[in-house]
């Protein structure tokens, strides 16, 4: 049997489904408040008495059920989305990982992000770099105080594209590098 | 080092959204006066609780009570959980039986990862069966180091270090590396009043 991933997998949405949860659990704690003061007293308590006698009086046709169901839609369609979206993966695949062997290998996005930004940060001229690492693309965006960044283009790019050469990825990513000088920003 | 649910989790979520979306387009279809017909013949649904008879108290308690007990499995299901430790159990040559805890073993790993120079830290769970052990680890390595000599101490020297405790190889392997982010100090702590 093929084993699983454990590592390179796709967001598992716990914060939505953990929303989703806690929503229905609070509908369900207020309904059950609600029922254990209506058994007590004999009447809904307040603001529930007020919200059923408004919503008793509504007609099908009444706006309000409209725009209720306008926002249940839109609701669904956000919690689908967060069900159907695949995400960004946390981790890239690197050279020896092999499934149908049962090894899985991966770097994180952050440890290639920082190794381009480490490595860039110590050429001359530089006085900051921020890397986005995506696992096919690396944009790097490099702060100098030098007016001509010509230089400092070309020695940063070398210095991407060596590092990324370093690294055993399953595929060589694309680099988008754009230079800033200190104050045009 | 936590697992998570994705495909239960997305289900779940899946079935909700498809639950809201069809309930909303039903209510919009029957508001806009596109189901002719149904504006007459569905009645109210909130006008029968409004008087708080007994069938409507119990039947806002029996909602209450299922949504409730509905959010405390979704909350269950939410929660990552940590791969579980076993005991695995070898037999020696003269028919002992020898019992090893797998948290041991990780916590052994760990420990003998963070011995290398190249390791800042180092995260390991042994789980799986006696006859098909599966190792799941997380190692943060040094930022200024090559990524290579890292992921070579890694698959050459950490794991088959693993696997000569527990006597054979892993059926599975799960390997996470990790780049430490802190910036490096100075090699050496100089005084100001040792400079004067």
């Amino acid at each position: 049997m093929r084993a699983q991933r454990f590592w390179h997998v796709r967001p598992a949405r716990s914060v939505a489904l953990g929303v989703v949860a806690v929503l229905l659990g609070l509908a369900g704690a207020g309904c059950v408040w609600a029922g254990a003061a209506a058994t007590r007293s004999g009447s809904w308590p307040d603001p529930l008495r007020g919200w059923l006698d408004r919503g008793s009086e509504l007609s099908w046709s009444d706006p309000i059920v409209l725009g209720a169901s306008i926002v249940t839609v839109i609701l669904g369609i956000v919690v689908l989305a967060c069900a159907v979206v695949p995400g960004r993966r946390a981790t890239v695949v690197i050279e020896g990982d092999d499934l149908d062997a049962g090894r899985e290998l991966v770097l994180s996005m952050r440890a290639v992000e920082a190794v381009i930004s480490g490595s860039v940060e110590r050429l001359d001229g530089v006085s900051d770099a921020r890397v986005r690492f995506t696992g096919t693309k690396a944009r790097v965006r490099v702060l100098t105080r030098m007016r001509e960044t010509d230089g400092i283009r070309e020695a940063a790019e070398q210095r991407v594209r060596s590092v990324l050469a370093e690294i055993p990825l399953s595929a060589q990513p694309k680099v988008d590098l754009r230079v800033t000088t200190t104050g045009e920003r | 080092m936590w697992q998570t649910h994705s495909a239960r989790n997305r289900t779940i979520l899946g079935i909700f959204g498809v639950l809201l979306v069809a309930a909303g387009v039903l209510g919009i279809l029957v508001a806009a006066g596109l189901l002719p017909g149904m504006v007459d013949r569905v009645p109210n649904p909130v006008a029968p609780l409004a008087d708080a008879g007994t069938r409507g108290i119990a039947g806002v308690l029996a909602i209450g009570f299922i949504l409730v007990v509905v959010a405390v499995f979704l909350l269950l299901s939410v929660l990552p959980r940590r791969p579980r430790a076993r005991t695995m159990r070898y037999e020696g040559e003269d028919g002992a039986l020898t019992s090893l805890d797998s948290e041991v073993v990780s916590r052994a790993a760990a420990e003998s990862a963070l011995r290398h120079d190249l390791v800042t830290d180092a995260q390991v769970r042994v789980g799986g069966t006696t006859h098909a052990p599966v190792l799941r680890a997380r190692y943060t390595v040094r930022q200024d180091a090559p990524i290579r000599d890292s992921l070579g101490l890694i698959s050459e020297v950490l794991i088959p270090e693993v696997e000569g405790v527990l006597g054979g190889s892993f059926e599975a392997v799960h390997v996470r590396v990790e780049v430490s982010t802190a910036r490096a100090g100075t090699s050496q702590e100089v005084d100001l009043a040792d400079l004067g």
